[in-house]
């Protein structure tokens, strides 16, 4: 592993201020949704604000999930190990964001 | 490639509230990964149309996963509060032993009551 500093550390708890503030919104508008049907979920998704502000949290989440992952492995695993599940979750979670991404655009676009 | 070395394994701590909260940090973190995969699938599932929807739904409302989806909710209080309470950490609030205990303790009631809450209005 490279002897360089990686700033998880600074990242890690950004990521965290950003989701405690943004995480109970998220709850309260997925919360609003548990009767909804799916085009009255599908409108609620289509206003302005409310995609934007769900993939920047999904995004928040996967990164802050990612760079979790990486302190655990670095700290229980030996570098091969740990380098080998760090690069298999920093795969996934680009996999999950592009996912993510491509979902809510359609969405906004009408499924 | 360096040898790092590791942290000490598991079963050298004896068990108290500090070490116990903080593996259950980690383990809860871990859990919420999985959380992570299932949004994303219900987001993918919204985006395929109604009939898609109508499956994921379907399967998200088996027992299994109803009982899985409370566990999540327990894991995401857990970790939230017990992260705020590691950020008023990292700006030097509640860093003494009576703090810490206490602020646990805290964690652990809004953990259970919030938890409550949220199986209550679902």
């Amino acid at each position: 592993m490279e002897n360089k500093p990686h700033y998880t550390w600074q990242f890690q708890r950004l990521s965290a201020l950003f989701l405690v503030f943004t995480l109970p919104i998220f709850l309260m508008i997925f919360y609003s949704l548990k009767n909804a049907t799916y085009q009255q979920i599908i409108l609620r998704l289509q206003t302005p604000w409310v995609p934007v502000l769900i993939s920047l949290i999904i995004m928040a989440s996967l990164y802050h999930a990612l760079l979790g992952i990486q302190v655990i492995s670095r700290d229980y695993l030996s570098d091969l190990s740990a380098s080998v599940v760090v690069t298999a979750v920093q795969m996934l979670t680009v996999g999950l964001m592009v996912l993510s991404l491509f979902s809510l655009t359609t969405i906004i676009m009408g499924p | 490639m360096t040898v790092r070395p590791l942290s000490p394994h598991l079963q050298i701590y004896r068990w108290q509230l500090t070490s116990v909260l903080s593996i259950l940090h980690r383990l809860t973190g871990i859990a919420l990964c999985f959380a992570l995969i299932g949004l994303t699938g219900w987001l993918f599932s919204l985006s395929q149309g109604p009939v898609f929807y109508k499956k994921y739904m379907d399967i998200l409302n088996s027992w299994p996963l109803q009982v899985i989806s409370g566990f999540v909710i327990i894991c995401l209080n857990f970790h939230f509060f017990n992260g705020i309470r590691h950020l008023l950490w990292d700006i030097g609030y509640g860093l003494d032993i009576e703090k810490v205990y206490v602020s646990g303790k805290a964690v652990l009631t809004l953990t259970f009551l919030n938890s409550l809450l949220m199986f209550w209005w679902y």
